[in-house]
């Protein structure tokens, strides 16, 4: 990729907002048909961790905020999907909080969904348990049995409690004391996968990875747990995910964890397979359509690519560390870029591990997002850490000049390896031979080798004595020669070529020696102009063979002697009783058949 | 001696120039005398017989060829994409011949060019006419030896007359198609001679199908064959059938062809062989090297086979087999050029490495003709680069050069070694004029493009 292909860049600055102070991680922004309309909307998750502010969800419609609506809690990942059939068909959007899946439609509260928790361990619940409201808390001892069991096990009421002074506590144990010690079941990702057709408009089940490692699948239009399955058979924390496929059919799931694991889930399966084992943390993970490859961002500024089944394909290393990744599916080019936000401000656009494009953007990028919004089909959102947003429209006549790079792709099973057959019995049956007498097998080869060097050079002695041979190494210079036509006129060309790259070639002349009887030649000789370094000079000349003419004798042999059938060709140097270069060219015989 | 028993004896033990000069005698006596005519054509027909199925001269490409049914075949259903290898083994494709087709192992005709033919320097797949040179006579001596002229005068010759003879329909025929070479004349016999059989006869209907085929009017030739087929069951029909699809660019249907005959006749080596070429040209070696191993268990001294399953596996990464198959031909008394080098190249790939060097040796000693002699200098420089000696590689890929000043393949590897050298100019230029010999060679552009980028 030249520079100058990006003079113009394939990229129309639709809107750019750096006051818009947003704070969105990856997978935190969609666009969707939130009303219903055909226009897509976009739709981000605002997130504010300072004291005294709330998490929003904010519509644009184009450049406006079209609703924004304050979240109850810190949201952890925001998902669009349809969930019935009725006209007009609007998805619902879905935001993960805490354990709850708050759904919206129509940009309005429509329905929410909370996670069954998950029951704590018996040593614990026993302890809430022996706590007597009437007689008189021994916090001391509640806490010191509640310090024996695991932190990381325990619910978030106890671990609370063991954080809080001592003061406190005996106030805090007492204002949970009515409730059933439970564990919270956290959302940390979401996505959807479609029910039972491909269709866009077809119905999606919402797909909910926990802090316990549990993924559920729930129905669209019960909200009832369709599917529940462990992420791994050991502890894994989900915390990226994506799905392919259909439920009713067939799907994979595959789940980034923060232990750098990536597990797939398959249909039928109630616990995942950890396929993929990163050295740096998982930054992001797509999957991408057309190839259906795996792309995997980490935290060691590497992007990898794996196959659907973990084997490894190929690996880049970036300049700057990355942020977050995008596909950018252009189906007008039948074509998949992956979007590559990295830190600085630089969007890079890979085909493969081909880089065709990049985007700068003025600080670096938190979340990026691809597709329809409004009415105009390839639009890129990108939010900045520093809070601004920015669209971004591709211009229709982008084609990344996909078409010209596909041909020099390197093969996709780059890293495979070669499919050798095995070594025979025989060999290892020849090998013997070699086991039994090395030194002796080694003696031959290197004598013979000897005579080799000797023959070589006698062989090259004999060309240099007649001066055969195309090329002249000492002089550089390289004569080849081109017969054209099938008899018994020919055209010759010859071409002289200077290889020395500093000095031209000068005051040389090219003579044709042939039987008179059997050829006749347009010139005999030509004078050759002066030749510039690693330019050629091409001299044409035509051949009429009289003997395919004129049937002399019948009784003389018609069919030439293969050895008078030939051109001798001698580049003569001026002032030089020897040629430089003398070269014989073998002439066709005349074709009878014509 | 009966005159006529002694020459019907020469004829039997083949010595029909003898046999032809006692016929000769006899009708200068008896200008009437049918079986001493007969006879002589016989004889005559004898001395230049050559058998056409195997003689004859694939059709490669032809830009004009109406026959042609897909202009633009799908991937292995055609013979003539010389596209790079669709095989289950892409690693292992096999270098390929001038004309782009798959490389076998064993030259026959359709698997290189006609020797000594301008078309041979041009290194192009020109088309040929279907006639072959064989079928053009020359004022030869031949000829001439005939002191009154040719021995029957069609110029004035009733063809309908003998026509309804079968004892002297059919030699006349043969040596109307293989002596004259009178197409026009043969054919019209044919026409005649099937239309007195009520088209009865099988034997009519191949010759008619053959002219039809010299003549290039495949439908009908293939039209006469269906029909002598349902007459008779004869391999050589299934055989002539196939080169007609062949020649139609339709090999699956040639291929069926064959599987039909060989139910009929179950593991004849003719048709197994033809098969495995077939399926050799669609560039599938496994099938190919199956159908030739069944050839070679019914047949174990066949020649080809052993060759092509040597190939097979020589390309397959399995030399030390492929030096057995190889050292079975030199048993059978095989010995030449090609084969020798053959043999070293397996020795050197399967580390028997001292005997490479004495292979090669006889492979130069038999190599007359330069072009041979070049592939062997250009396999010994492989030879040199084995044993590390880069600069005995670049000597010995100089002396095939000054053999064939052609071998793109020797020039792009001269190319190499010296980029390796640091002759980067050198090396350009030889890989340019190794791009003007062979424009598609991958290697070449590839390397080229590898000089451009750096």
């Amino acid at each position: 990729m030249s520079k100058s292909d990006l003079k113009i860049s394939r990229w129309l600055d639709a809107h750019f907002d750096r006051s818009a102070n947003l704070n969105t991680l990856p997978r935190n922004a969609i666009l969707s048909n939130v009303a219903g309309d055909g226009e897509n909307r976009l739709i981000i998750v605002d997130l504010k961790l300072e004291r005294d502010t709330r998490c929003r969800l904010k519509v644009y419609k184009g450049t406006l905020v079209a609703a924004d609506t304050v979240l109850p809690d810190v949201p952890s990942s925001i998902i669009s999907f349809y969930h019935d059939r009725l006209n007009p068909r609007t998805p619902v959007v879905g935001v993960g909080c805490v354990n709850d899946l708050l759904m919206f439609k129509n940009n309005k509260p429509f329905f929410k969904y909370s996670l069954p928790g998950l029951p704590v361990l018996p040593a614990e619940y026993d302890t809430w348990k022996s706590i007597d409201k009437n007689a008189g808390i021994d916090v001391r001892a509640v806490v010191e049995r509640l310090k024996g069991i695991s932190f990381h096990s325990l619910s978030s009421r106890s671990q609370q409690l063991l954080n809080l002074p001592p003061s406190k506590q005996e106030e805090f144990i007492l204002s949970y004391l009515n409730n059933e010690p439970m564990r919270i079941n956290l959302i940390t990702c979401m996505t959807t996968l479609k029910k039972s057709s491909q269709d866009t408009y077809s119905i999606a089940c919402p797909i909910i990875g926990t802090e316990a490692g549990i993924i559920y699948v729930l129905d669209p239009q019960n909200f009832s747990i369709l599917l529940q399955a462990n992420v791994c058979n050991i502890k894994n924390t989900p915390y990226i995910i994506t799905a392919t496929g259909l439920y009713d059919v067939d799907y994979k799931i595959l789940v980034a964890t923060r232990e750098n694991q990536v597990c797939l889930l398959k249909r039928g399966w109630v616990e995942g397979k950890g396929i993929i084992q990163t050295t740096g943390t998982i930054v992001e993970i797509l999957v991408v359509p057309g190839d259906n490859l795996i792309v995997i961002a980490t935290t060691d500024k590497m992007l990898h690519s794996y196959t659907k089944k973990g084997q490894k394909l190929w690996s880049i290393e970036m300049t700057f560390p990355i942020t977050c990744l995008c596909v950018v599916a252009l189906k007008h080019l039948n074509a998949y870029l992956i979007a590559v936000g990295l830190k600085g401000g630089l969007i890079q656009l890979y085909q493969g591990r081909r880089p065709v494009d990049y985007i700068t953007v003025p600080d670096t990028p938190s979340c990026i997002t691809f597709g329809q919004m409004g009415q105009e089909e390839h639009v890129m959102v990108i939010i900045t850490f520093g809070g601004a947003i920015i669209f971004k429209i591709l211009k229709r006549t982008a084609d990344f000049n996909l078409s010209h790079q596909d041909t020099s792709m390197p093969l996709l099973n780059y890293n495979k390896s070669l499919p050798l057959p095995k070594r025979s019995k025989l060999f290892l049956e020849q090998s013997m031979r070699e086991r039994e007498d090395p030194a002796a097998m080694h003696r031959n080869f290197q004598q013979d080798l000897i005579r080799l060097r000797l023959l070589t050079a006698k062989e090259i002695a004999q060309n240099l004595n007649y001066q055969t041979g195309n090329t002249n190494e000492r002089k550089q210079i390289k004569l080849s020669a081109q017969v054209m036509g099938l008899g018994p006129k020919f055209t010759v060309i010859l071409s002289l070529e200077n290889m020395n790259s500093d000095t031209p070639i000068t005051e040389m002349s090219v003579v044709f020696h042939v039987k008179r009887e059997i050829y006749h030649l347009s010139s005999y000789i030509f004078k050759i102009p002066m030749i510039p370094p690693t330019l050629s000079y091409k001299i044409k000349t035509s051949v009429h063979e009289l003997t395919s003419n004129e049937i002399i004798e019948p009784t003389k042999v018609v069919l030439l002697d293969a050895k008078q059938r030939v051109l001798r060709v001698f580049v003569m140097k001026k002032d030089l009783n020897i040629p430089v270069l003398a070269a014989t060219i073998n002439m066709p015989s005349t074709e009878l058949a014509f | 001696m009966d005159k006529f028993y002694e020459a019907l004896s020469l004829f039997r033990r083949r010595k029909y120039d003898l046999c032809i000069d006692k016929c000769t005698e006899i009708l200068d006596k008896q200008p009437l005398d049918q079986a001493a005519w007969c006879l002589k054509m016989r004889a005559m027909t004898q001395r230049v017989y050559v058998d056409d199925i195997e003689t004859e001269d694939a059709f490669e490409s032809d830009f004009f060829d109406t026959n042609i049914v897909a202009t633009a075949p799908r991937p292995g259903t055609s013979l003539k994409i010389n596209t790079a290898s669709t095989s289950e083994n892409p690693f292992s494709a096999r270098p390929r011949a001038l004309t782009g087709r798959p490389l076998t192992g064993v030259v026959r005709p359709g698997t290189q060019k006609r020797p000594g033919s301008s078309l041979e320097a041009l290194g192009t797949a020109r088309p040929f006419t279907s006639q072959s040179s064989r079928t053009i006579r020359l004022g030869t001596a031949a000829m001439l030896s005939q002191k009154d002229g040719p021995f029957i005068q069609f110029s004035n010759f009733n063809i309908n007359k003998y026509a309804g003879k079968p004892c002297l329909s059919k030699p006349l025929f043969e040596y109307l198609f293989y002596h004259e070479g009178d197409m026009r004349n043969a054919m019209e016999l044919a026409i005649q001679a099937n239309q007195h059989c009520e088209s009865k006869d099988w034997w009519w209907k191949v010759q008619l199908a053959k002219c039809y085929d010299t003549l290039n009017l495949i439908r009908k030739a293939e039209e006469q064959l269906h029909s002598a087929v349902k007459l008779q069951h004869h391999v050589e029909i299934f055989i002539r059938l196939n080169r007609i699809y062949s020649k139609l660019d339709q090999p699956l249907s040639a291929l069926n062809i064959c599987k039909a005959g060989l139910e009929i006749f179950p593991n004849d080596v003719t048709l197994l062989i033809e098969m495995a070429r077939l399926y050799e040209n669609l560039d599938n070696s496994s099938m190919s090297v199956k159908f030739y191993r069944s050839a070679v268990i019914e047949d174990a001294i066949n020649t080809e086979s052993i060759a092509c399953i040597g190939m097979y596996h020589f390309y397959n990464n399995q030399p030390e087999l492929a030096l057995r198959y190889y050292r079975r031909v030199l048993a059978m008394g095989a010995h030449s050029a090609e084969l020798y080098n053959n043999l070293g190249l397996c020795c050197l790939f399967s580390q028997q490495l001292d005997l490479t060097l004495s292979c090669f040796q006889r492979a130069l000693d038999l190599a007359s003709d330069p072009l041979i002699k070049a592939e062997v200098w250009y396999n010994l420089s492989h030879t040199a680069i084995a044993a590390g000696d880069l600069e005995l590689a670049v000597l010995c890929l100089n002396i095939s050069l000054s053999a064939d000043t052609n071998h793109a393949s020797a020039l792009n590897n001269l190319a190499v070694l010296h980029h390796k050298m640091g002759r980067t100019n050198l090396a350009r230029s030889y890989f340019l004029s190794a791009k003007t010999l062979e424009n598609d060679m991958i290697e070449v552009n590839a390397n080229l493009e590898y000089l451009q980028n750096k």
